[in-house]
């Protein structure tokens, strides 16, 4: 079943002389128990898309199902309620410093009254020790969290009242290795018992390959490959996704780390990534640009792949 | 360069740097590693006296000769961001939200030159961030910090930090927000610098991709306390202490395993515990474990491990 469809998402935003074409046309769909991953060149506008979904930012253009509603164009709360969460890039904005740790992430369902004040304080004390973290500092100010116990605040604060899609915007990237891991376990989990259904952004390509069953590429406001999770990275097909993964740093044996630069000048193409494509010619500038079915995956028109 | 000594940092009256020694000579990157939230901040922040809420009780952190625990705050100012920069976990929250990058860029360097030009400021900020991959620098110069995307801040601050050439570089996670080519390039620049001014650098990661392909040296910290201290080399294919094996057995990889998380809970921050702060969770744990703090163990010129269960 279809939990979010996405349709033509499009966003600018105005600053003090330039505009900034943040999302170009964005369509993606998320089953029920499914976990997008959404990767990509940072300031591609992964967080904008999160924000425009979790209706804290509105869109120019474009549509968004959720859970059988058009939810485009409504009040946050009344649309999509408790069933819709999200963890920030920025956990530590996100929280108000006046509470502790257990009151902070009691919160996150405090206005749904789905739980007695018991019930909720018991299954807050068990999220926060499930992300590991330590008994003693229940009480502790939020304030006063490390970089990494703050993503773990926020992750059980998004997860408490059981919602049906979780956004995670770079929800482990202050995590240690074994942190991650766990968390990683955490929505293997909620996929698999209670059908919950993540976008997962992140920077890790490895950590999308143990939970993402589809994967979506973005480059300068655009999906530019989207397919299943693990053949995407296994076998890329557009330039952009090659170069991506190629840039991985190994944990074994260094080399020298090759410098990007632009390969040619930028000419007006509809490809945003004309500079910089190993595989680029003259049918890039003139091309038109829409989204080709390669067997079971989608890549925005390449004439690379021809 | 930076020499740290016995350094014992407090919040209130828990301890959370415990005796945490640590040396980085001139020119020579090293990495810290290790849990979340065991102290690693806390302690680079406390190299330039950042944390008002921290305050360090014993041990000493020379620089350049000099003690930077009995420097008054004007001293330290005079060091901070020129000799020594620091690079935060948390780029956007520690720039100033009424201030265009630009700005930004113009005060670091002014803070120190009080004849620094505007243009020349931003054309030298202009040519760090092209090697970062920030190619839109006349938009970032005319934006405010929530203007821009986490990678982009994170990056903006790695160029300001850079802006004075500084000696020392101290950067907290600097890569977290960017995607891998972006990381390559910043890897790939603090090598540059290091080559072209000797500069040292002390970071804090936990991407161990980043600790391979960047650092001399790495240090892995648990519970306020450094457990092990070695080249790169070292660490990465030959860990000795249980932590950083199971560690480096967490790492993600690419071919959709499901990495393996350790059992258990970080340690409490407590004085009244004694022994290796691992313990708990160690399946190699003895009886003496819990009692004593384990001896350091020399297992090469550079290699030391704290750990009653290793030995030569
Ligand atoms: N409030 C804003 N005002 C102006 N421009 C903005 C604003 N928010 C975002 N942008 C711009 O929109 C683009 C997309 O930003 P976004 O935060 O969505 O990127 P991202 O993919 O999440 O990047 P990262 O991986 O670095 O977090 C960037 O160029 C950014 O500068
Ligand atoms: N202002 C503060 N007051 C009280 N305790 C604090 C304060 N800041 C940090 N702490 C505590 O000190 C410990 C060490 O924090 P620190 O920020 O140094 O961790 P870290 O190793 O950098 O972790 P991370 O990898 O999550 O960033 C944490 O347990 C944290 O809760
Ligand atoms: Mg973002
Ligand atoms: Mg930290």
């Amino acid at each position: 079943m279809c939990l979010l469809k996405v349709t033509g998402l499009t966003k600018t935003y105005k600053n003090k002389k330039d505009i900034v074409y943040a999302l170009k046309g964005i369509d993606f769909t998320i089953d029920q128990g499914q976990c997008l991953g959404l990767v990509g060149e940072s300031g591609c506008g992964k967080s904008t898309t999160a924000e425009i979904i979790a209706r804290l930012t509105k869109e120019d253009s474009g549509t968004i199902e959720f859970n059988g509603k058009v939810i485009t164009g409504q009040k946050r709360l009344k649309c999509i309620g408790k069933d819709l969460q999200m963890v920030f890039q920025n956990p530590k904005d996100s929280f108000d410093p006046k509470y502790s740790l257990l009151d902070s992430v009691m919160m996150g369902a405090d206005s749904y009254n789905l739980y007695s004040k018991t019930e909720l304080r018991q299954r807050a004390q068990e999220l926060i020790k499930y992300v590991g973290l330590k008994e003693s500092y229940m009480n502790k100010g939020i304030d006063s969290l490390s970089g990494g116990e703050c993503q773990k605040a926020s992750i059980a604060r998004a997860v408490i009242c059981s919602p049906k899609l979780i956004i995670f915007d770079e929800a482990t990237s202050a995590l240690d290795v074994s942190v991650q891991a766990q968390i990683i376990g955490l929505m293997i989990k909620l996929k698999e018992e209670k059908g919950v259904s993540f976008l997962f952004i992140t920077h890790d390509l490895a950590l999308t390959s143990s939970v993402c069953d589809n994967i979506a590429v973005m480059y300068s406001g655009r999906i530019i490959e989207y397919g299943p999770c693990r053949k995407v990275l296994k076998n890329p097909v557009h330039p952009y996704t090659k170069q991506l993964i190629s840039s991985v740093l190994p944990m074994k044996g260094k080399g020298e780390i090759p410098e990007f630069n632009a390969l040619r000048k930028d000419q007006s193409t509809n490809c945003d990534y004309y500079a910089f494509c190993p595989k680029a010619d003259k049918k890039c500038i003139e091309g038109p640009l829409q989204m080709v079915q390669i067997k079971e995956r989608q890549v925005l028109c390449c004439h690379a792949n021809d | 360069m930076l020499d740290i000594n016995n350094l014992s940092v407090y919040y209130g009256k828990t301890r959370v740097v415990r005796n945490l020694s640590l040396k980085v000579n001139d020119g020579e990157i090293v990495c810290i590693v290790g849990e979340s939230g065991c102290g690693k901040s806390t302690a680079l922040k406390s190299v330039l006296m950042l944390d008002k809420n921290a305050s360090v009780k014993s041990g000493s952190i020379i620089f350049n000769g000099k003690d930077i625990t009995k420097l008054n705050s004007a001293q330290v100012r005079q060091i901070r961001g020129l000799e020594i920069a620091m690079i935060f976990q948390n780029a956007f929250l520690s720039m100033d939200p009424t201030k265009t990058i630009g700005h930004l860029f113009y005060e670091t360097v002014k803070a120190h030159n009080k004849k620094a030009k505007k243009e020349e400021c931003l054309k030298k900020a202009e040519d760090i961030m092209k090697k970062l991959r920030l190619w839109e620098t006349e938009r970032i110069f005319t934006s405010y910090p929530f203007e821009l995307s986490g990678g982009m801040c994170q990056r903006t601050a790695i160029a300001a930090a850079m802006m004075n050439t500084p000696q020392l570089i101290l950067a907290d996670e600097p890569t977290s927000a960017l995607d891998v080519t972006a990381q390559a390039q910043v890897i790939r620049l603090l090598k540059q610098v290091k080559e072209n001014y000797n500069t040292s650098m002390l970071i804090v990661t936990h991407n161990m991709g980043v600790v391979a392909n960047l650092a001399d040296k790495a240090a892995v910290m648990y519970g306020g306390s450094i457990m092990e201290f070695g080249s790169t080399d070292d660490i990465i294919n030959n860990p000795a202490h249980p932590y950083t094996k199971a560690l480096i057995k967490a790492v993600p990889e690419m071919n959709g395993k499901i990495p393996e998380a350790i059992e258990g809970l970080p340690p409490e921050f407590n004085d009244d515990i004694s022994g290796c702060p691992f313990a708990p969770r160690c399946s190699m744990a003895k009886d003496i474990c819990y009692k004593k703090f384990p001896e350091k163990i020399v297992l090469s010129e550079n290699h030391t491990v704290y750990c009653n269960c290793c030995s030569l």
